[in-house]
């Protein structure tokens, strides 16, 4: 039923419940409301813990203070429309869709085969290199130890297609 | 107290929905809260262009205490850019709040993470604003950091990270390797960061020379002991699209586009190939130590 609610309300997405925190997209309206309600109660809490902190605090003096180093600012020629975030998004727009970061890609997707070849057949673990995703392959790695013996690979090898032995097919 | 995700967590655990802690970029469901703080009694200092013209400009001042964390970690996790004082130094930083992971990745730490940049000090026509390269930098890096990759855990997830040591492995240089990983897991600063700021990895990230980008300052971590403000100017608030990373980092593109592409696109301005360039990163040596 809850599924159908969601889905029922997916047009009404953008008239949601937004919180400053996570995007959470309740389309339940009388829920709407109660959220609502309670994020308004946080705000009002968080801004008056702010305005406690700023009791004992002279802002005006403490602003002085911080700016008085910066003696002078730099203006921009008044000629030259300065560069917005809009304008890099689209470069980056722009980039993100020309062949040559396909053509990257390959190059990384190349780096990374050498890359994990060389840790298969050295017994390398990801971990010592600080690669995240490490774990899941640490554990398979750990299982493997195992089954490598059985099935005579050295210990930690990894270069296998399934229960099959491909050592020779990359060069092991 | 409850949080704001907690709050909507409940709400959305009645619908049956399932909640990504991680923020969602979304440019309008901060409006709200900008619309609070734009209420704040701002103070205004005088300050003179560098041809001489004397103006004001309005900041906010955030003290950073325990009573102010609350507000500066909705800050953070709405990536906000504004300027730090710290006391024991006395210098004024200019940079962007970004939500403080612990080791795992996964959970968010009560401190906030403030990444600064060593230049942003411009007017552009009369607007004090972050230059644009920078906010998108930094939205980046702290939008990187808002998923919980580059501080201790997730490297792996770490552009900069990553190019490297496939770089090094794919020569063969396991030691190499290593080294660059020992960069990896220090407990601050982050690859990404670190990376912006020397450019000596001959990675994506290499500063600009013609236009001047001089990368991130070392991050500084707020527990709210620190005795230091944070200051949002007003101008920003009017400007949220070139002043709030979660705002830039929207549902186009993720953080590690942003990151990788704007960086890049200097690059190809100033001619590099961006394939090129990306072969020479093989086997780079590693000074992030």
């Amino acid at each position: 039923m809850h599924e159908q609610l969601i889905t029922s309300n997916t047009q009404e997405l953008d008239s949601v419940v937004r919180t400053p925190d996570a995007s959470v997209y309740i389309g339940d309206t009388a829920l709407q409301h109660t959220v609502e309600s309670e994020i308004n109660t946080e705000l009002d809490d968080i801004f008056a813990s702010f305005e406690e902190a700023c009791e004992d605090i002279d802002i005006e003096e403490q602003a002085l203070k911080a700016f008085d180093s910066i003696l002078t600012f730099e203006t921009s020629d008044e000629d030259e429309r300065p560069r917005t975030v809009q304008d890099i998004k689209n470069d980056i727009q722009t980039f993100l869709s020309n062949p040559e970061i396909v053509e990257m890609q390959r190059v990384m997707d190349q780096i990374a085969m050498k890359a994990e070849q060389f840790c298969n057949h050295n017994g390398i673990s990801t971990e010592d290199l600080g690669m995240g995703e490490s774990l899941d392959k640490d554990n398979e790695l750990s299982d493997n130890k195992e089954r490598d013996d059985e099935d005579g690979h050295d210990e930690g090898c990894r270069a296998k297609e399934g229960k099959k032995c491909i050592c020779e097919k990359v060069g092991r | 107290m409850r949080n704001f995700i907690d709050t909507a967590k409940r709400g959305a655990e009645t619908l049956g929905a399932e909640i990504d802690i991680a923020p969602k970029q979304d440019p309008n469901k901060h409006s709200s809260v900008i619309d609070r703080l734009k209420k704040i009694n701002a103070t205004k200092i005088p300050v003179e262009t560098s041809d001489g013209v004397k103006k004001d400009i309005e900041v906010v001042g955030f003290p950073v205490k325990l009573k102010s964390l609350p507000m500066l970690q909705m800050l953070s996790a709405m990536q906000t850019a504004g300027y730090l004082r710290t006391p024991e130094n006395g210098i004024t930083q200019h940079g962007m709040l970004s939500p403080n992971f612990d080791h795992t990745g996964k959970n968010r730490k009560s401190s906030v993470r403030f990444q600064p940049v060593n230049d942003g000090f411009t007017i552009k026509n009369g607007v004090w604003v972050p230059e644009a390269k920078n906010a998108v930098y930094l939205a980046g890096a702290t939008g990187l950091e808002a998923e919980g990759i580059g501080s201790e855990g997730s490297h792996g997830k770490d552009p900069e990270h990553r190019i490297n040591v496939y770089g090094a492995l794919s020569l063969g240089d396991i030691d190499k390797a290593k080294g660059h990983a020992q960069h990896g897991i220090r407990s601050s600063g982050s690859s990404v960061s670190r990376g912006l700021t020397n450019g000596k990895l001959g990675n994506v990230f290499a500063p600009d020379p013609v236009e001047g980008f001089s990368g991130f300052a070392e991050p500084i971590e707020l527990d709210g002991s620190e005795g230091a403000i944070f200051f949002l100017p007003k101008s920003y608030m009017d400007n949220p699209e070139q002043s709030f990373g979660a705002f830039i980092t929207d549902a186009e593109f993720s953080a590690q586009q942003v990151l990788v592409g704007g960086a890049l696109q200097v690059n190809r301005n100033r001619g590099n190939n961006p394939v090129d360039f990306m072969k020479a990163m093989e086997g780079s040596e590693c000074t992030n130590s």
